[in-house]
């Protein structure tokens, strides 16, 4: 529901509170005013009576227009004029009608009189209906007043508004654009389109600063590395090196190596992060993953692992290439590292689902734990302890749910597309 | 051996100085430069002489590389395997070089000070598309490596490196785009043939797995140099193998490598060194 439409409406809510407690009011007042026209009218007609009584005293009672005169004795005790309400029959229809009545005992000239007036009234139904009519007919009329001018605000006077969130909507902060905005006569609009501009333009800026921190870090190391890579080299090359010296320029070497792979993994990390990939496309997934398994058969016949496989084919994913390969080669290196001497791993691919469990050594840690960097379940130090990491960015990063199960000695890793 | 290295550094000496003053006739006149023409044909099918051996000597690399330190380790490094360097450290000096010398392969970093070396890489391939270039970068950037390979660059080799894959890749790349491929490794008693992918020891072809003869083939290339299990395991596996086991790997391949040379009657040139690595050379 758009905010005009909420406005509209909890205006209309109010307003039809109001028209029924105003027509519940103009109800009251008018049956009010109706009544005391009605009792004045009676009145009026009252004095002319008496006066006609006090000119002409007639010597018997009658009963004309609405009028009921008869004399009565000297003993009943003079009072009123009182008004009530009474029943009486209509004088043409026949029919019992709700009347007002005037009621007392005057005495003219010596004789008492026992006068009753009565007068139609305006019954309280009509009153209802004629208020809840008027009410109605208003209420319509503010109605489709109120959504012309909803319409006619939300379409020319939020126009800019709705502009600037189509323009937030757009916004890509790889774009490098920052968010282009019309300047509106609306002070309001030009604030907030003021500071969406600086806001936009310094996440550009630092998003841009990030990145290159990122990607200079990853390349500034390097480097050195690779010079001090040469250097050992260089002198692992020496003939009179010592077993201690030779062991330890080793370790330096392996060291080396592993902080350079750390320093790349962690820009890729970062990378993936900050949606750095954008080259979507189809991805026949079956073949990648055949491909994939091409390269590792070694690796298993030289760790005796069994492979068993139920992989469907011509299962098609979108996503960037390089990342979708990382991720899964991420997810069979982890199932060969973690494996146990003659271990098995199975792999099942269907149509969303890709499902890799492989035999591994119980464990104590959280599962879901492993998707931490540098969370390592122990006995391997060579590994970086990011490429499970790595790959939950990348399943993340395209919507995927990945999930890591240990039963007993069996790790399963699930990846639904 | 030392007598060997003695020859090469005296010949590559003079060859040199050949060159210079080539190159400074060059500059006088036009025949200087038709004489430089007919000598460098000469140097080439020296280079590539008997039984179509790969000789990697006086190929002339030029490193375009802005950090001097990696320079010169690289420089130290491939002169010892025959390679003659020189070094600029951006794409001006590059171009100015260029313009003047011929080289068999340009080792291309891709940041320098004055630009990208991506657009010499442009220049390279229009105007001296006989070179071979071979780019290194510190930038993992997987478009980069692409870009750089799709724009004609023979090899890309991502930072850091082993010297001893550089040396490799270099061999390749100069073997590949001088001596069309078809051409030998020998040592002793073994012979590489590079294009059928074949192995022979005293001409009986062996049966070697294709991890078996890329392992091979590093040693040949890098003979007489010490190749840690390191080097090793990423020559064969890339970035697939960061686990320890890989190490036993290596051990397992070269294990079945020496018994495989053996059985043809081959002797073991590939050594241990204890903590070390393995290195192959003439015992």
């Amino acid at each position: 529901m758009n905010l005009i439409t909420r406005f509209t409406l909890a205006f209309v809510l109010v307003a039809a509170v109001v028209f029924i407690g105003g027509g519940f009011i103009s109800y009251q007042v008018v049956k009010k005013e109706i009544q005391s026209e009605e009792k004045r009218f009676l009145k009026s007609r009252y004095k002319r009576l008496l006066k006609y009584l006090e000119m002409s005293p007639p010597a018997n009672g009658f009963t004309r227009n609405k009028t009921i005169l008869e004399p009565v004795n000297k003993d009943v005790s003079l009072y009123g004029p009182i008004f009530s309400d009474t029943l009486v029959q209509h004088e043409h229809f026949g029919k019992m009608e709700n009347q007002i009545k005037l009621e007392s005992v005057v005495e003219i000239a010596g004789q008492r009189y026992h006068i009753i007036q009565f007068d139609l009234i305006v019954e309280s139904d009509d009153i209802i209906k004629s208020v809840t009519k008027s009410m109605l007919i208003t209420f319509l009329i503010l109605l489709f007043s109120t959504v012309m001018i909803a319409l006619f605000i939300s379409y020319y006077m939020l126009a800019p508004f709705r502009i600037l969130l189509t323009n937030i909507q757009n916004f890509s902060i790889t774009q490098k654009e920052p968010i282009q905005f019309t300047i509106s006569k609306v002070k309001e609009f030009n604030k907030i389109n003021h500071f969406l501009l600086d806001m936009t333009s310094k996440i550009i800026s630092d998003y841009q600063l990030l990145k290159e921190f990122t990607e200079n870090s990853s390349h500034e190391f390097q480097t050195p590395i690779a010079i001090i890579q040469g250097k050992l080299e260089n002198m692992l090359e020496e003939n009179n090196l010592s077993q201690s010296q030779m062991n330890s320029l080793i370790e330096m070497q392996s060291t080396l190596s592993r902080l350079s792979k750390m320093t790349t993994s962690l820009s890729l990390l970062t990378k993936i992060e900050n949606h750095e990939f954008n080259n979507t496309e189809k991805l026949n997934l079956s073949v990648i993953l055949r491909a994939l398994l091409k390269e590792y058969e070694e690796l298993l016949i030289l760790k005796k692992i069994t492979l068993s496989m139920d992989l469907a084919k011509d299962i098609e994913i979108s996503g960037d290439r390089v990342l979708v390969q990382i991720m899964l080669t991420n997810l069979i290196s982890n199932a060969i590292r973690h494996n146990i001497e003659s271990g098995k791993i199975n792999l099942t691919l269907s149509a969303n689902t890709f499902i890799i469990w492989n035999s591994g050594l119980p464990t104590d840690v959280n599962p879901s734990d492993f998707f931490e960097r540098f969370k390592k379940s122990n006995q391997h130090g060579n590994s970086l302890g990011l490429g499970l990491s790595i790959a939950q960015k990348i399943a993340e990063n395209y919507k995927y749910c990945i999930n890591y199960q240990v039963e007993d000695d069996r790790h399963i890793l699930k990846l639904n597309f | 051996m030392l007598f060997k290295v003695t020859i090469d550094s005296m010949v590559k000496n003079l060859i040199d100085n050949i060159n210079i003053s080539l190159i400074f006739l060059q500059s006088l006149t036009r025949y200087g430069f038709f004489i430089k023409r007919r000598f460098l044909d000469k140097l080439d099918k020296f280079k590539f002489s008997s039984k179509r051996e790969a000789i990697f000597i006086f190929v002339k690399v030029l490193i375009v590389e802005d950090n001097a330190a990696l320079t010169t380790i690289i420089t130290t490094y491939l002169e010892r395997s025959g390679f003659v360097c020189e070094q600029v450290t951006d794409l001006k000096q590059a171009l100015e070089k260029l313009y003047g010398f011929s080289y068999d392969i340009v080792l291309l970093d891709l940041t320098l000070p004055d630009g990208d070396g991506l657009t010499l890489l442009e220049q390279l391939k229009s105007k001296w598309s006989a070179t071979g270039v071979l780019i290194m970068s510190a930038k993992n950037a997987l478009d980069d490596r692409l870009k750089g390979l799709d724009m004609g660059a023979d090899d890309y080799l991502p930072k850091p490196f082993h010297m001893a894959e550089l040396n490799s890749r270099m061999k390749a790349i100069y073997r590949r785009r001088h001596q069309k491929g078809a051409v030998n490794l020998i040592f002793k008693e073994i012979m590489i043939k590079v294009e059928a992918k074949e192995v022979e020891v005293n001409n009986i072809v062996l049966d070697l797995t294709k991890k078996e003869f890329e392992l091979l083939r590093y040693f040949m290339v890098n003979k007489n140099r010490l190749l840690t299990k390191q080097a090793i395991a990423e020559h064969l596996w890339g970035d697939y193998m960061d686990m320890v086991d890989s190490f036993d790997f290596v051990y397992q391949h070269i294990k079945n490598l020496r018994k495989k040379i053996k059985d043809a009657g081959g002797q073991d040139y590939i050594s241990t060194v204890y903590g070390g690595g393995y290195k192959m050379m003439e015992s």
